[in-house]
């Protein structure tokens, strides 16, 4: 074809004739496919099905295996003391809480020395009963989490009206609550309740802040205890407040040590090796974590030396991408399922090759007049090749409208979901990087087959 | 005369094309003799007997949301609320919920040294009206009485009336605890410095809050209760007037007291399949999975027998003129594709056991049993040929004049 264009005036031309190809070559797909509706349908539909599958697995693995705190990854860690009497069964062999007693110390010291740590946060849920003060049968149930004022910061809560408690009321037991958007329309109708007093549990707090819905963090790395995707709590509250009021975790709870008298529950909030409390902190330098790693050294040591901590001196700092993994965020179905739809997928591309094979090599006779006719070998497999990339399109756009029926099965059949199984730009994005992948591996041997077909053979057949 | 030597040739001769089917469900057969063996592993899950009246069980959740509201009152005159109602057969209030995934564990020990050996049971605190409530029957000594029961609202009062304990366990519990003898008025520790529990009963195994732990049968009993701010009810009735029950009874609880929040009842039916949730959702993914791909298979063999039939019109337009009957040409593209279909299941067992190989390395899964490959081999097969049946009839109506043109 080259020759025709050696003119140079042409050149110009030349590239729009070349441009004009593509679209020609679209066009050429399109009538070969209507012309065969039945194949074609099947080949779209196969394409549509395994990349339905492959967006809707890989949207909710996206999610689920990603690190919302990546941004702060190396600065933030959780914390882990081995105060166990045995090695600790489960996860990483070190508690993954810590008790009141060891919690309450670290904090202790924090206050007292803020070098220690750029900030902490002590964290645990509690269920709480809450009530207007002014009505007596509004009463509800709600999920509160009992913290440090540094949890907001850390886990950047941002707010509708108010802001977070300040360092005084970590100190001394204050009757604050920071409530979020949903219990602020249901109680006070959405409006700034910032100063209004809300019955915890009976007694009254004043309300500092509301926090936005918006605000989740998915997977819930700062407590993945009873499931990494559930929503965040209803309500904060100082955790000055736990031992006085005595308020009681309803997350995971964990003793060994029962040779340890108790008699009161204020003793046990002393003395108990029991472990309920999820612990984070802050470091922003090497020397801060080093300065940091000493503390819980001496702090153990000095332990020791109480008849507690009977096993080897260890603590274990996990940054959240560290944390994520020994909780196993991923849920290990998720990760089947990923893996069985890239195989399924599988499946429909190699269905589909064999179609296109069958389909071109019926086709075979058209390509060797237009080879002998002077069409490159290039210029049939582009052809081609355009043919396996229309039905790969048409495969995906199918495709991304089944992923959306299929995330909405997924959430209707896990509770938690509902978050996480959402289109999302990653879902975007990998359904156009299938869609182009599926036509490369689906069209190429078909294409390259018929672009060797031999120009004579045909032109005798004809 | 099967014709499979020339089959055979042929298909040999061009063979790209029947590679890649034989690939298709060779993969085909790996993800369905998997996906066969998870559904049927999780559904062996979900229908394990739990040894309880599932059917027939309503919960509740109470906590009290007035200072001053005295709990003891409040849970003994409900229950005299509830077991009043003629649907009710029994009631009790118990610190956790059977099967649903939140409860209470500790570890007991037969000497109260802190050396012995310590095994780890699920406890449940619950009143004289537990066994009858859950439908369990005792296989040795008493049932709790009335004397037995201690309800305590502070951990001071807990303690000072602990100096008898008595305990009802189940049969695993009790092998684990005393392999060779019976548990019957044995004596347990549940700490060093915890009062001598005594067994006086032992019922047959039920599943306590943790279906999927390995100690979900080991199960304690006790009639020591402590509550503070909340508790649960579990009330046991006939299975038809479950619902109407559950309105009525949450009707006269509210009206009954402000000083305590009641929360929806639930069944326990409807809690176990929250707990069982994921098992369910994998069951209904992988069958949705499954149909697909057998779909998918049927648009490849339906679309690739089609286009042999058609590329070898002629071919057959001249066996018919020989004589060839109809019979014989669907015969011919049958017998294709069942050499497809099997050369496809000899490779497609390897595939499946490489399948299971990985899942056993990364997620412990269990070795993949022969049969799930011969079913899904045989639902392959059956699946294959059924829908090359109907482009190899379309071939067999082929006219003889087709040999001519």
């Amino acid at each position: 074809m080259n020759r025709l264009y050696r003119s140079p005036k042409l050149l110009l031309q030349r590239k729009f004739k070349v441009y004009f190809m593509w679209i020609y070559y679209f066009r050429l797909a399109f009538v070969s496919l209507i012309k065969t509706p039945i194949l074609s349908l099947l080949m779209v539909l196969a394409v549509a099905i395994g990349i339905a599958a492959c967006l809707v697995t890989f949207t909710l693995y996206s999610v689920m295996s990603s690190n919302p705190m990546a941004h702060k990854n190396e600065y933030l860690k959780a914390v882990q003391l081995d105060s166990w009497g045995d090695p600790y069964r489960g996860r990483n062999q070190v508690p993954p809480q810590l008790s009141y007693q060891d919690s309450s110390a670290l904090f202790e010291a924090f206050t007292s020395d803020e070098q220690l740590a750029e900030k902490m946060v002590l964290s645990y849920k509690a269920k709480m009963v809450v009530r207007h003060p002014d009505t007596r049968d509004d009463a509800s149930i709600q999920i509160a989490r009992v913290t440090t004022k540094d949890f907001f910061e850390m886990f950047d809560v941002s707010f509708v009206y108010g802001q977070r408690w300040g360092k005084e009321e970590d100190k001394v037991p204050t009757k604050v609550v920071i409530i979020n958007e949903k219990i602020n329309s249901i109680y006070f109708s959405g409006k700034n309740s910032v100063g209004k007093i809300f019955l915890v549990d009976g007694k009254p707090y004043t309300i500092v802040g509301v926090v936005s819905d918006s605000w989740q963090i998915i997977p819930k790395v700062y407590d993945l205890n009873n499931g990494p995707f559930v929503q965040s709590e209803e309500l904060y509250i100082p955790f000055s407040n736990a031992r006085e009021e005595e308020i009681r975790t309803f997350g995971n709870q964990d003793g060994w040590n029962s040779s340890v008298k108790i008699n009161t529950r204020q003793e046990f909030y002393d003395l108990a090796e029991s472990v309920w409390i999820q612990v984070w902190v802050e470091l922003i330098s090497e020397k801060q974590e080093a300065l940091f790693s000493r503390y819980l050294e001496s702090y153990i040591t000095q332990e020791k030396t109480k008849g507690r901590y009977l096993r080897p001196l260890l603590y274990v700092l996990s940054s959240p991408e560290e944390w994520l993994k020994i909780n196993k965020a991923v849920p290990n179905d998720n990760k089947i399922l990923v893996g069985l739809s890239v195989v399924f997928l599988l499946v429909c591309l190699v269905n589909t090759i064999t179609l296109l094979l069958a389909k071109f090599q019926r086709k075979s006779n058209e390509a060797g007049v237009r080879r002998a006719l002077g069409a490159s070998r290039v210029a049939i497999f582009s052809q081609h090749l355009i043919e396996a990339l229309v039905i790969a399109m048409l495969g995906t756009a199918i495709g991304f409208i089944l992923s959306s029926l299929g995330l909405a099965g997924v959430r209707s059949m896990y509770g938690d979901y509902e978050q996480i199984a959402q289109i999302n730009t990653i879902t975007f994005f990998l359904a156009f990087t299938l869609a182009f992948l599926s036509s490369l591996v689906s069209g190429a041997l078909p294409a390259w087959r018929i672009s060797r077909t031999a120009p004579a053979l045909y032109l005798k057949l004809q | 005369m099967l014709d499979i030597g020339p089959i055979t040739k042929s298909l040999w001769r061009n063979k790209t094309g029947p590679i890649l089917i034989i690939i298709q469900l060779a993969v085909t057969l790996g993800i369905l003799s998997n996906a066969l063996f998870i559904m049927n592993q999780r559904y062996e899950k979900i229908q394990q007997p739990t040894g309880l009246v599932e059917n027939e069980l309503l919960t509740m959740e109470i906590q009290k949301s007035v200072e001053s509201a005295d709990l003891k009152y409040i849970i003994h005159r409900d229950m005299d609320i509830i077991r009043a109602d003629s649907a009710v057969i029994d009631a009790t209030y118990i610190n956790a919920i059977p099967l649903s995934g939140s409860g209470n564990s500790s570890s007991y020990r037969l000497f109260q040294d802190s050396e012995s050996q310590r095994m780890r049971g699920n406890y449940f605190d619950v009143s004289e009206h537990a066994l009858n409530t859950l439908g369990l029957t005792l296989v040795e000594g008493r049932d709790f009485n009335e004397g037995d029961v201690q309800l305590s609202t502070s951990l001071q009062e807990l303690i000072d009336n602990r100096d008898v304990r008595v305990a009802i366990i189940t049969q695993s519990l009790a092998k684990t605890l005393f392999p060779d003898e019976s548990a019957l008025e044995k004596t347990i520790y549940s700490g060093a410095n915890s009062p001598p529990i005594s067994i006086i009963g032992v019922v047959k195994d039920m599943i306590g809050s943790w279906p999927y732990s390995n100690m979900k049968d080991q199960v304690l009993f006790s009639p020591t209760s402590l509550v503070e701010g909340r508790i649960k009810y579990l009330i046991r009735s006939d299975e038809k007037q479950r619902e109407a029950l559950s309105l009525r009874l949450m009707k006269k609880l509210k009206e009954a007291d402000s000083n305590r929040i009641v929360r929806a009842s639930k069944s326990l039916e409807e809690i176990k399949a929250q707990t069982y949730g994921n098992d369910y959702a994998m069951i209904k993914i992988l069958s949705v999975v499954t149909v697909l791909i057998l779909f998918v298979n049927i648009f490849g063999v339906v679309g690739l027998t089609t286009y042999w039939v058609n590329q070898r019109i002629k071919q057959i337009g001249i066996r018919r003129a020989l004589g060839a009957t109809h019979f014989d040409i669907s015969r011919y593209f049958l017998v294709e594709n069942s050499v497809l279909c099997v050369l496809s299941v000899v490779i497609g067992t390897l595939f499946s056991l490489a399948v299971n190989s990985i899942m056993m390395k990364s997620y412990a899964s269990a070795l993949l049993p022969f049969s799930y490959i011969l079913y899904g081999g045989l639902l392959m097969i059956i699946f294959t040929l059924s829908s090359a049946s109907f482009p190899a009839w379309q071939a067999s109506k082929v006219s003889p004049a087709k040999a001519t043109g």
